[in-house]
């Protein structure tokens, strides 16, 4: 794939981002824009108001990491780009891991830079709930077009898909359920598979290395390794942040941080961005400030087949279905750094070993859900500054799972298996027929019958007409803080049906485009 | 036995049980041979031998869990982590290495179990009607998977590729499947593959 270069690429795409090691002493600084998180929803933002003639700061808890930062062994790879060194999980009715990036470029320098619209339902349903009527997805089109315009978003080309991906699209063909390759922001894939471990390729348009430089070249300074904290509140205004610099990987506190401006962007995540607010004592006049998380809880089956599938080739998710999508159910081809994947394979000893040895044979599919009854939390814990979250999965939603497991178990097959490998408490390890799988739609599955995960977070900030349903209105702005704005996925009153990021990043431009219009 | 001598016999009894305990719960870890920064002497024992019950030397993958290294990984891997999620693994540690215990298949510390019964307490805690006690298996799995796979050797006899350009035309890959194993070309394509032997010979 040829690249269509749009915009300047320099050899160094983080040239301007200030490091840790450049800091000698405490920071303080003014400008008009303090956008808080570069991850999808602030570098957004950042760019469009510094392009607008604001003068921006950027910061960034984390570090800014190249091409040759990047590690593919698992353990390694969480511990530098994850919080919480990727052992992060919710607690509940159920153990729930889910992982936030501690990087420039947030969860868009390791994610599988899956870009999807969230259909208009989504919004008819938001605006239900929250009197979100402004918000439709005929509203958010032009935001949507500017965004993939700019990252280069199109479909998965088909020569980097590989076998894993191939064998889920044959499945779905052979059923007559409607698939297609996902839509990237990648601008020339290999197909190397390490999306989740930062693309050593350099070909994954995230934001560090898309709306940062553009941001600096319009005039922004960024900051990494500066971790915000408190809010400094004057009234029904924020006069600046406070917070530290804090050493990449230790975490070692260092010098103070202290940044008046004239307008605050939140946009440190769903997880840490109701934590700043909390431990600032911000107005919450709804009572809403980390409440109503919604997750997109997803599940994996292991399809193994006679012939070697090589599953470490190909784009790392680069097929999904939206057959079932009004029915809450995305079913997706899925790949990780192998170890992650290998650790839920059955067996023990040299049982396991053996297991290990068909890896090559081995393709992992995944269904996630929009998990609408099921709620969780999130709240700053009194020393530091990781969240404690809080998710009980219901049952309800455990049985959309669970239907969606029947599906991806009945495209398996119809890719032409040879077994499935479930991963379900009380189910077979190994099932080695069509007909035996059938258990897996007929046992009743309990939430901690499954090895559940989940990396889509929203709702903890929701976006709400009016200010006793929501934190933030359907301009981004703080109900009670007038020159606060957020636009991390925590803003989104529900799930978004499909990988929130190009969703956050359309309301990010949406917002930032309306903060230039009108201040 | 009269009175006096029964009260004589309490805290000798009391004094043997914590003995006993101490022993038990302390006492008999001989050095691994690692030199740990961040593990103790008996949470390397419980390691090594967690990581050889689930990956036992001679197997279809000739490379035990301490012969791949697990022990340093794992060492370097808690030293990595919070203080909290620290405090936690070594409280996960000390049920897998206490649980047999309670669940068996005999009354002893697990460091002190075969192979065979390790493999059978591993698998008590895997298939658990506890949902608790299957999270603290699936977590020691994962720790210990990532520390399996991380070794080269492993990696290399499951076929495992880290290729930059897995589609690129063949000239490349030829390139990149010469028997130096990894080879960093000008377009930066780095490739693990069984140096000698072929696929066949692990399948």
């Amino acid at each position: 794939m040829k690249l269509d270069v749009a915009r300047p690429v320099f050899a160094d795409p983080h040239r301007g981002v200030k490091i840790f090691a450049e800091y000698a002493g405490d920071i303080r600084a003014s400008c008009d824009v303090l956008v808080i998180g570069s991850g999808p929803g602030g570098a957004v933002v950042a760019k469009e108001l510094a392009e607008a003639g604001r003068d921006v700061i950027l910061l960034e808890e984390g570090p800014p990491f190249g091409k040759k930062d990047f590690v593919q062994e698992a353990g390694e790879s969480m511990h530098r780009t994850l919080r919480e060194g990727g052992t992060r999980a919710a607690r509940g009715n159920l153990f729930f891991p889910t992982m936030q990036a501690i990087a420039l470029g947030g969860g868009s320098l390791i994610n599988s830079a899956i870009c999807a619209r969230s259909p208009s339902f989504v919004f008819d349903k938001w605006a239900e709930t929250t009197g979100t009527h402004a918000l439709t997805r005929a509203a958010l089109d032009p935001h949507y077009e500017r965004v993939e315009k700019f990252l280069f978003v199109g479909p998965t080309p088909m020569d980097v898909q590989g076998e894993r991906n191939l064998r889920f699209k044959r499945g779905c063909d052979a059923l007559g359920i409607s698939s297609e390759p996902t839509f990237r922001n990648v601008a020339g894939c290999k197909g190397s598979g390490e999306c989740f471990t930062g693309c050593r390729n350099g070909a994954k348009q995230s934001t560090d290395v898309s709306y940062v430089p553009a941001a600096i070249r319009a005039g922004a300074r960024v900051f990494t390794s500066v971790r915000a904290e408190h809010l400094v509140i004057a009234g029904r205004k924020v006069t600046g942040v406070r917070g530290r610099v804090v050493e990449p990987f230790t975490r070692k506190e260092t010098h103070a941080v202290e940044i008046e401006a004239k307008l605050v962007v939140l946009a440190a995540g769903c997880m840490a961005t109701p934590v700043i607010l909390q431990k600032s004592n911000a107005p919450d006049p709804g009572g809403y400030v980390g409440k109503e998380l919604q997750l997109h809880p997803g599940l994996a089956i292991m399809a193994v087949y006679d012939d070697p599938i090589d599953p470490w080739k190909g784009a790392t998710q680069g097929f999904h279905s939206l057959h079932y999508i009004e029915d809450h159910i995305k079913l997706e081809v899925l790949w990780s750094p192998p170890a992650v994947l290998a650790a839920r394979l059955p067996g023990l000893g040299h049982e396991y070993q053996g297991t290990l040895l068909t890896y090559d044979r081995m393709a992992p599919f995944d269904v996630i859900i929009a998990a609408d009854r099921s709620r969780g939390s999130v709240r700053a814990k009194r020393n530091g500054w990781e969240p404690e979250i809080r998710f009980d999965f219901v049952q309800e939603d455990v049985d959309v799972i669970q239907r969606g497991l029947g599906i991806l178990s009945d495209i398996c097959w119809a890719s032409g298996c040879s077994g499935i490998l479930p991963g379900l408490h009380g189910v077979p390890e190994i099932i080695s027929s069509k007909a035996d799988s059938e258990i897996i739609r007929a046992r009743r599955l309990d939430a901690r019958d499954t090895i559940t995960a989940a990396n889509h977070a929203f709702g903890t900030t929701r976006m709400s007409r009016r200010p006793e349903d929501g934190v933030v209105d359907e301009d981004g702005r703080h109900h009670a803080l007038e020159n606060l704005y957020i636009t991390d996925t925590g803003i989104f009153p529900g799930s978004p049906a499909v990988n929130p990021m190009l969703t956050c990043m359309a309301l990010a431009d949406r917002i930032a485009l309306g903060i230039a219009a009108r201040w | 036995m009269s009175l006096l001598s029964a009260w004589f016999l309490v805290p000798v009894a009391l004094a043997a049980a914590i003995a006993l305990l101490a022993r038990g719960v302390f006492l008999g870890y001989p050095a691994t041979g690692v030199r740990a920064r961040n593990l103790s002497r008996k949470e390397q024992a419980i390691l090594a031998a967690a990581a050889d019950a689930l990956f036992p030397s001679g197997g279809p993958i000739p490379l035990s869990g301490t012969d791949a290294g697990a022990i340093p990984y794992l060492d370097a891997y808690v030293g990595r982590v919070d203080r909290t999620q620290r405090a936690l693994m070594r409280l996960l540690f000390q049920a897998v290495e206490h649980g047999p215990w309670l669940l068996g298949p005999r009354f002893a510390r697990f460091t002190r179990l075969g192979v065979g019964d390790r493999i059978a307490f591993l698998g008590k805690l895997a298939k658990s009607d506890l949902y608790f006690l299957r999270v603290i298996f699936l977590s020691l799995r994962v720790m210990l998977t990532m520390a399996y796979l991380a070794n080269q050797d492993v990696a290399r006899r499951m076929r495992i590729e880290t290729n930059l350009e897995p589609f690129a035309p063949r000239a490349v890959a030829a390139e990149a499947l010469a028997p130096a194993s990894v080879s960093v070309s000008a377009s930066v394509s780095v490739s693990i593959r069984p140096s000698a032997p072929g696929r066949e010979a692990f399948a």
